[in-house]
């Protein structure tokens, strides 16, 4: 009897040790897909927050121009001196465009977002993930320019992985 | 003793089916969570491309809206030429005149239209109070859009692009209320790339890939 006992013992040892290996990788597998998992939802949702504030940027700049030519300025007033090598900002919430990037602003990354009733580069509000810049391209070199290229430059750091979303569209010294 | 024995056999496995049953259910959890994250991605990328397509044709539309291709599509007898400059790029489109004979094709809806040399169709167009006004000129061109960068400030690198047409037509010729109009139509895709049509070769969309979008813009100029 005591033989039988103790084999069965030895059985149920053996079992528990099988099933807590299987429970150790059953459960380690789905921890790793459900992180990735929430990592991507994360993702998604600052992607989707960096394309509306790069539309909004696009938007206010295209709007400048539409208010330049209807007051009978110079079509790009306050939107010319936006170049590659010093970068704007433009955000709905300001009435002024963001230039000057001095030393709060990366260059290559462009103008640290603030959170405070929306999204805002003047300083604002609590910090956010979020930077933000454009910078007009000439089509042109010689005589008047009519024409522009629009770059927009959203970027963010999810982690240590930087992520930079950048928008494009021509503007022209033309009415709707 | 075969009572005992029978109780020890009836517990073993219990564990093991447990830990199979735990396991089942956190993988479970896992795959909801990778599925609704997964199609949150794929929405959150659609809208972005998305983005991308509509500011594709809104730049056709900045272009189209310049003066040269706006109000000089020409009037009267002849296929007009105009040479403009847009996105970085110098180009002669030509406007042809369009009369109900030449959209020979008809769809499913009988709406009448003609497909160019690209394989895209033109339908004609229908003004506001339902007619349809003859001769239409029509210009039909292609569109690249580069975007720029620090690395390439000046050159840039292509993106998007877009599928534009420009018809013209006017009202009471040689009349007291002649009045030209000028619808601009312009359709951007966020996916292109360098294609031969025949003898042409234009940057233009790929309709076969996935990720293709399209979104479309028209200006109306009454």
């Amino acid at each position: 009897m005591n033989t039988t006992h103790h084999t069965t013992r030895a059985f149920t040892i053996i079992e528990t040790l099988v099933a807590v290996a299987i429970l150790m990788i059953a459960v380690a597998g789905p921890l790793v897909i459900a992180s990735r998992g929430l990592r991507a939802a994360l993702y998604s949702r600052d992607q989707m927050i960096a394309s509306l504030l790069g539309q909004e940027s696009m938007e206010v700049v295209k709007n400048i121009r539409s208010n330049n030519i209807s007051l009978g300025l110079n079509w790009v007033q306050s939107l010319g001196t936006c170049v590659v090598t010093a970068p704007c900002d433009a955000s709905a919430l300001s009435a002024t465009i963001r230039s000057g990037c001095s030393i709060e602003c990366n260059w290559s990354t462009g103008y640290p977002l603030t959170f405070s009733s929306g999204y805002r580069s003047d300083g604002q509000g609590e910090p956010t993930l979020f930077r933000r810049m454009f910078f007009l391209t000439p089509m042109s070199t010689s005589g008047p320019i009519d024409e522009y290229t629009v770059n927009v430059v959203v970027s963010w750091t999810e982690g240590t992985v930087p992520n930079e979303l950048r928008l494009t569209s021509q503007l022209t010294n033309s009415t709707r | 003793m075969t009572k005992i024995l029978n109780t020890l056999h009836l517990k073993r496995g219990y564990t093991l089916l447990f830990a199979v049953l735990v396991a089942s259910l956190a993988l479970g959890v896992a795959v909801f969570i990778l599925s609704v994250s997964r199609k949150q991605y794929i929405l959150s990328a659609a809208a972005r491309e998305s983005m991308y397509s509509m500011y594709a044709s809104d730049s056709g539309i900045e272009c189209g809206a310049l003066d040269p291709l706006r109000n000089d599509w020409g009037n009267g007898a002849g296929s007009p030429s105009r040479s403009f400059s847009c996105a970085g790029l110098t180009q002669s489109i030509t406007f042809l005149r369009r009369y109900p004979a030449d959209f020979d094709k008809s769809d499913s809806n009988f709406d009448k239209y003609y497909t160019d040399i690209y394989g895209d169709k033109h339908y004609a167009y229908v003004d506001s109070q339902g007619n349809t006004p003859y001769p239409q000129y029509e210009a039909d061109f292609r569109l690249g859009f580069k975007e720029y960068s620090r690395t390439s400030p000046t050159s840039g690198k292509e993106s998007t692009c877009a599928l534009m047409s420009i018809i013209g037509y006017t009202t009471d010729l040689n009349g007291p209320d002649e009045k030209k109009h000028t619808i601009i139509q312009s359709r951007g895709y966020n996916v292109c790339k360098w294609l031969t049509y025949g003898v042409e070769t234009t940057y233009g969309p790929v309709l076969s890939s996935p990720r293709t979008v399209e979104r479309a813009r028209q200006l109306i100029n009454e």
